[in-house]
């Protein structure tokens, strides 16, 4: 069993962190409280504030980094305002602030650690640098109860399949190109469909009105996937229906029906889905589990939730997932995770919180986990 | 805010530093220097070898001297920093 609180403040029966996450282009802040001890089911952590800010882009473009980072830099401040007083924590109270080093983009992710450095100094408290990935699944692991689960973390710039194993999250599979999220953002660029709450959700909305399964590429290439000429593809079938070309391939094979928007978009997912089940479900059998955890943005799909859950069922297992709150991008994650990794020891010093683009999940050591 | 240019030409040195911009940015009192500086100098450059930015304090003052190999070099540097410094700013005003 690992100590959990040797380096606990004598007197005070639990901690608290700040966390600030600015990887892409949602800016999260969030404050968590851990009471002493481990965490289990008698002893959650408590969520006492999770504010974020999204910036979008316009129809059809993505977001770039300069943008984005300018978006981070003009709310961080009043974000971490916000936070504060939802949460009613005086600052003098909080154990640790946490940000994400990475992975992410490198702007964005700058603009937001020069604020955490900031506030670390004007309030006297240790810096904790966390990993992206291990912040999505440690709130996953807490939200959902999930005890040891295979973790699919799918979102616009990851897609991986991780199994713990020896105090390290190890990547069973993953993305050889593109992520998932990306995959499905820039076919929402292509059909010119608002990025508003999110491309994704643009997308899944869409593919509940299809009806036509459409044949696309299916790229699982051992544990791992490609995405990228499943994108080039389906674009290519939106380019032609755009232009109003009669080809074959653009009318339904069964009932002769001229497919749809909105077939295209439901053929993508279900193509997209199956692929991801196929290797979870490998990386289930290998490691023996019998719990799935989906987090990351594209987890909000209730449809992957759904092909999910008949492939866990199937093996006598369940998923788990978690609510926009928590799927998508979030500060509260980092908070969490950081406080995880604080409470075990870790920390960076003001030089060593340099912010990096790629930064793998196995390369953190889990110290607050022996199972 | 005080800014000096300055431009020199001929170098022997293979990657001659042959242009510089000083920014000396004074604060409340010596200790947001220190933290705007702490905040600021941890980043690396993204080409060493074209561009060297140091940071000193002196009191309340914080100096920034950028050398690079090209006005366009430290203008992207130097706006970088600009942009990183309002939010130090933001911070001290919000929270200090």
């Amino acid at each position: 069993m690992v100590d959990m609180d040797a380096f606990a403040k004598p007197g005070k029966p639990y901690y608290l962190a700040l966390g600030m996450e600015g990887s892409a282009n949602k800016l999260g802040v969030g404050v968590i409280k851990h009471h002493l001890g481990p965490l289990d089911e008698n002893n959650r952590a408590e969520i006492l504030a999770n504010v974020r800010s999204t910036y979008n882009a316009p129809p059809g473009q993505g977001f770039l980094p300069r943008d984005t980072a300018r978006h981070h830099r003009n709310w961080v401040v009043r974000l971490v305002e916000k936070a504060l007083k939802d949460s009613g924590v005086k600052v003098s109270d909080l154990d640790c602030l946490c940000f994400t080093q990475g992975p992410g983009m490198g702007a964005p992710l700058q603009s937001v650690v020069v604020a955490a450095r900031t506030l670390s100094q004007l309030w006297e408290l240790p810096l904790v640098g966390v990993n992206h990935c291990i912040g999505h699944i440690e709130m996953g692991r807490e939200i959902t109860g999930a005890r040891n689960p295979v973790v699919l973390y799918v979102s616009g710039g990851n897609t991986q399949v991780i199994a713990y194993s020896r105090q390290r999250y190890r990547i069973f599979g993953e993305t050889l190109d593109i992520a998932i999220g990306n995959c499905l953002d820039r076919f929402a660029r292509t059909l010119h469909i608002p990025n508003d709450p999110s491309p994704g959700y643009n997308i899944e909305q869409l593919a509940r009105k299809g009806k036509h399964l459409v044949e696309l590429p299916y790229t699982v290439k051992g544990m791992d996937l490609s995405m990228s000429g499943i994108l080039e593809y389906v674009d290519g079938l939106a380019h032609d229906l755009f232009s109003g070309k009669k080809s074959k391939y653009l009318y339904d094979e069964e009932d002769g029906e001229r497919i749809t928007v909105e077939d295209l978009c439901f053929s993508l997912q279900e193509n997209l889905f199956s692929m991801l089940v196929e290797i979870t479900e490998r990386a289930m059998a290998h490691v023996d589990s019998n719990q799935v955890l989906i987090v990351g943005g594209v987890g909000c799909n209730e449809r992957l939730q759904e092909m999910m859950g008949i492939m866990a069922g199937d093996r006598n297992g369940s998923i788990y997932a978690t609510d926009e709150r928590f799927c998508i991008d979030n500060g509260i994650m980092i908070a969490h995770a950081g406080l995880l990794a604080y409470r075990v020891g870790y920390g960076n010093e003001l030089e060593d919180t340099v912010c990096r683009q790629k930064f793998r999940t196995d390369e953190v050591y889990v110290k607050w986990r022996d199972d | 805010m005080s800014t000096v240019v300055s431009t020199a030409t001929s170098s022997a040195t293979p990657t001659p530093l042959t242009h510089t911009l000083e920014f000396k940015i004074p604060f409340e009192n010596e200790k947001q220097s220190i933290i705007a500086k702490n905040s600021l100098s941890p980043d690396p450059l993204l080409k060493p070898d074209e561009l060297k930015v140091s940071f000193s304090n002196d009191g309340n003052v914080l100096k920034i001297t950028f050398r690079g190999t090209s006005d366009r070099m430290i203008r992207v540097a130097a706006n970088n920093i600009m942009d990183n410094l309002k939010t130090v700013l933001e911070c001290f005003e919000v929270f200090d």
